[in-house]
């Protein structure tokens, strides 16, 4: 057997790449759903002579139509969210505009030592999404407020390391209720998520969790890498082995 | 003073609230309801295309149906990982797999690997919603997975292949997983197997196999480990087609055998 050819068949084979999924920037949902709607008038205007009409009282069919168009429209708005979860806590997850931590603005409060504190101020809810229809609401949700250091940008989402209280615009130190006070996007008796201790775990914080395990999960990958080489060295063996022996039972064969 | 902190802290938003568009919906489905029995002799019935009817009452059933699916994902649980992805989750049938190995060094590992299924969602005293697996699988090294007492973070940038493309313990265990459903060549299969923190200079090995390794990055080995998977599973597909071969061969040797010796026997008789 020529494990050559053994292998510039197998990268023929798997050389396929993968299309990416998002080459037409349409939303899939709005063609499902406009095409069913489509469809379904299509049928009604050529089947308008052929099939009866169905008799119904005028409050029942207004009935059918208002009750689902206004719950549509309202799960519309809730779900659009979720495809817009940008910010993720220990227990919390919120739709914002923000990406990145760059662009939030930031308040410096010094505290009890005389220390410079930059507290970034947030405001949850609202979204935009990729080839739809933006959703303003930005503040609807409440307000963000946490230590610059203890959020880490993950390239597209936010993630606040920091165990979040829910308290309220009085609750905070006077410079940043000022901030969030004059924010064009603040409404009264808003929620403030306000975060300013690390959390830990096993006494460490999430970096440093993380970089305690970076030479363990190192080792586990290189074994993990040694195992698929060998593996790969006994079954080549398998297949020379495989293959004298048909070879040798078709000699007998002749 | 102290009623006042008190006051401040706002304990949770698990209090009943009673959401103003709901009631308008409620109140104005009453009425209709109500006016349609008392007007039902009065008023004459419309007519109207069973089509036409279908498309405003299932169409806008089967979006809100969607739409609600989506509500209950974005309320419930998440997994996240840097990359910007995000799963909703219910943390349910998640499997942990020990992989025994020993490495090129004759020292055996143990590395423990976590299958989430992604999908499905619960909101607090609501209807759950099921449906994990349906956004694919986790697969993820146990020690970057780190529960935060709701969501879950996963400390490394995960790289979407399919089940074909697993280590073969790991494609077995998600093969045989209760929620694998559909096709194993489509089902999204996002796999963690280096931390985020991880540097190229960090995986260097002076010699693999006794030759001085040429792969640098973290991308080429990575690249390079997922060549080698994809090249066991072509070589388990040849040794069985190998053996299959082996095994006809046999039979049709044993076969030939068997009529000689039937032959040379009925000569002998005769």
């Amino acid at each position: 057997m020529n494990f050559n050819r053994a292998r510039k068949k197998y990268l023929k084979r798997f050389s396929r790449e993968v299309s990416g999924k998002d080459e037409v920037p349409v939303n899939s949902i709005v063609i499902y759903i406009f095409g069913a709607i489509f469809i379904s008038i299509l049928l009604a205007i050529l089947t308008q002579k052929i099939v009866k009409p169905v008799v119904i009282n005028p409050f029942l069919l207004l009935l059918i139509i208002f009750l689902p168009s206004v719950a549509l429209v309202y799960l519309i708005f809730l779900s659009i969210k979720y495809f817009n979860l940008r910010i993720f806590s220990d227990r919390y997850s919120f739709s914002a505009i923000y990406t990145d931590l760059k662009d939030a603005p930031i308040q410096t409060v010094k505290n009890f030592n005389d220390n410079k504190i930059d507290f970034s101020t947030i405001p949850l809810g609202g979204a935009i999404i990729r080839d739809f229809i933006p959703l303003r609401g930005g503040g609807r949700e409440g307000f963000l407020v946490v230590d610059k250091n203890l959020a880490m940008n993950l390239g597209g989402t936010i993630f606040v390391t920091s165990d979040l209280i829910i308290t309220t615009v009085e609750a905070l130190p006077i410079e940043l209720r000022a901030r969030i006070e004059n924010h064009s996007l603040y409404k009264p008796y808003t929620k403030i998520y306000f975060g300013a201790l690390e959390k830990r775990i096993n006494g460490m914080s999430i970096d440093e969790y993380l970089e305690k395990q970076n030479s363990l999960v190192i080792r586990d990958f290189w074994a993990l890498y040694d195992a698929v080489e060998l593996y790969n060295e006994y079954l080549e063996k398998m297949l020379n082995v495989s293959d004298s022996h048909v070879e040798r039972l078709r000699k007998y064969e002749r | 003073m102290r009623d006042k902190m008190v006051d401040i802290v706002i304990p949770n938003d698990e209090d009943f609230k009673i959401n103003f568009l709901i009631l308008l919906v409620g109140m104005g489905s009453f009425l209709l309801i109500v006016l349609a029995i008392y007007n039902f002799q009065n008023i004459p019935n419309v007519e109207i295309n069973p089509f036409l009817l279908m498309s405003i009452t299932i169409v806008p059933a089967m979006m809100i149906g969607y739409f609600t699916k989506k509500y209950v994902q974005s309320k419930s649980i998440h997994i996240f990982t840097p990359g910007g992805y995000f799963w909703s989750t219910l943390m349910l049938n998640v499997k942990t797999v020990l992989l025994p190995i020993t490495n090129r060094e004759s020292k055996s590992v143990s590395v423990y690997y976590l299958i989430i299924p992604l999908g499905g969602g619960t909101i607090p005293n609501w209807l759950p919603y099921f449906g994990g697996g349906k956004d694919g699988f986790l697969v993820a090294n146990k020690r970057l997975v780190i529960d935060l007492g709701g969501n879950v973070f996963v400390g490394g940038t995960p790289i979407k292949i399919t089940v074909n493309d697993l280590f073969p313990t790991l494609r077995k265990e998600v093969l045989n997983h209760k929620l694998f459903k559909g096709n194993p060549d489509k089902v999204p299969i996002y796999y963690v197997d280096l931390s985020m923190k991880v540097r190229d200079s960090d995986l260097e090995r002076e010699s693999v196999n006794n030759e001085a390794s040429k792969l640098t990055t973290v991308g080429e080995i990575r690249q390079r480990y997922l060549s080698n998977i994809r090249y066991s599973k072509y070589l388990e597909e040849e040794v069985a087609n190998r053996r299959s071969i082996e095994r006809a061969l046999n039979d049709a040797l044993n076969n030939k055998k068997t009529n000689v010796r039937e032959n040379e026997n009925n000569e002998d008789n005769s």
